[in-house]
């Protein structure tokens, strides 16, 4: 066993797992919640959020700001999504038809374009080119394989082509 | 038109700033009260974390006071003290005590080896921590620097290590890496300041030349 410790004379006590919970559990049950427009499956889709978290804690991010951020709220989103598509009403919905008022508006830029991605796309872009977490970790973020995530990167750099250069825009 | 990893990781962070900007703020995810049940399902996930934590944290603590306790005779003069038993490496990195209320300065890499960048760098109460990588995977080659002021600084390592004395700029230094030499600690001090290099995938001349061309 190789266990890395460090006790510094002014050690803290919180894991990094508590941090990210107690800083963005209200972003995440938000961002659930615009998903899900129900509390009770919001809540449930923010513990969900937080079984998938808790099985990488190691990859946590150490510092709270904005990586972290991107991390919950991406993480929230999935479970919401997937949650929408297993319980609710239209289980034959094809993500981009969900709602998403959190996407902005496209600019012709590769940045815009990346967030204006529909959800499933733009988590697994921001996971890897963001916050930097390999196919395997963004794949026990999510709930899938680290396969399937390269196969949704490769679709994803071919739909941002085809969004940009319809547009004309240089990249 | 073909779209590269590298466009997407110089394109990664304003995009992220954009979508982030679209979440809602903190005003309006104030509100929500969580239920019972909830609070009831996280409170054992919770639990569960903090208590391995913990119980590692008082390990390391156990094991270090015997250690410390038993080498009472050390040299008043040591800087970094290293013990080794029975599977467990404990040490103490303990930089010049000038007397001194200094301003803690951080000092940055004058020499990185090819491809290296800097992935994250923090500071906290008067300790610097930077990481520098040749790719984000956090298993490819990578060495995390830590450097502080004044304070001791323990730590202790489970499992099979080898330590050697080794020179940063011609001062005794000490080197603890790992059996597979897949990972390894480079600990010196440098007047008021203490460091720590740790390293996957590294050799000791690249960490100590490192050490030798950071600058400020």
């Amino acid at each position: 066993m190789l266990v890395y410790l460090q006790a510094l004379d002014s050690s803290e006590d919180r894991t990094r797992f508590e941090r990210l919970y107690t800083a963005y559990r209200n972003l995440m049950f938000c961002v659930a919640r615009r998903i899900l427009r129900n509390d009770q499956d919001a809540e449930d889709a923010v513990h969900l959020a937080f079984l998938s978290l808790a099985q990488s804690e190691a990859a946590l991010p150490a510092e709270l700001g904005p990586k972290a951020r991107a991390l919950a709220a991406t993480v929230a989103e999935r479970k919401a999504i997937d949650l929408y598509r297993a319980r609710k009403r239209h289980p034959e919905a094809e993500l981009e038809d969900l709602p998403s008022e959190d996407a902005p508006p496209s600019d012709g830029t590769l940045a815009g374009a990346m967030a204006a991605l529909p959800p499933r796309y733009r988590e697994v872009l921001l996971l890897r080119f963001y916050n930097g977490y390999s196919a395997g970790e963004i794949g026990v973020f999510l709930g899938t394989t680290a396969e399937n995530v390269r196969q949704i990167i490769a679709r994803a750099k071919r739909k941002l082509a085809v969004e940009l250069a319809e547009r004309g825009e240089p990249v | 038109m073909n779209i590269t990893d590298e466009m997407l990781f110089e394109a990664a962070p304003e995009a992220a700033e954009r979508w982030l900007s679209a979440l809602p703020d903190r005003d309006a995810c104030g509100g929500h009260t969580f239920s019972p049940a909830f609070e009831g399902k996280m409170r054992p996930l919770l639990r569960r974390r903090r208590r391995a934590w913990k119980g590692l944290v008082l390990l390391a603590a156990a094991v270090a006071a015997l250690v410390f306790g038993v080498y009472a005779n050390r040299p008043e003069d040591y800087r970094v003290l290293v013990s080794q038993q029975e599977g467990v490496v404990t040490y103490r990195v303990r930089p010049e005590d000038s007397g001194l209320l200094l301003e803690p300065r951080q000092m940055t890499p004058g020499w990185l080896p090819e491809g290296f960048f800097l992935e994250y760098a923090s500071s906290e109460k008067g300790r610097f921590v930077a990481r520098y990588c040749r790719e984000p995977d956090k298993s490819s080659p990578g060495f995390t620097l830590t450097q502080w002021c004044g304070e001791s600084s323990n730590c202790a390592l489970v499992g099979d290590y080898n330590v050697e004395s080794v020179r940063v700029d011609g001062e005794e230094a000490v080197f603890v890496s790992s059996e597979k030499k897949d990972f390894g600690v480079l600990l010196w001090t440098a007047g008021a300041n203490g460091f720590e290099l740790s390293a996957r995938g590294m050799e000791l001349e690249e960490l100590i030349k490192i050490a030798e061309y950071l600058e400020w």
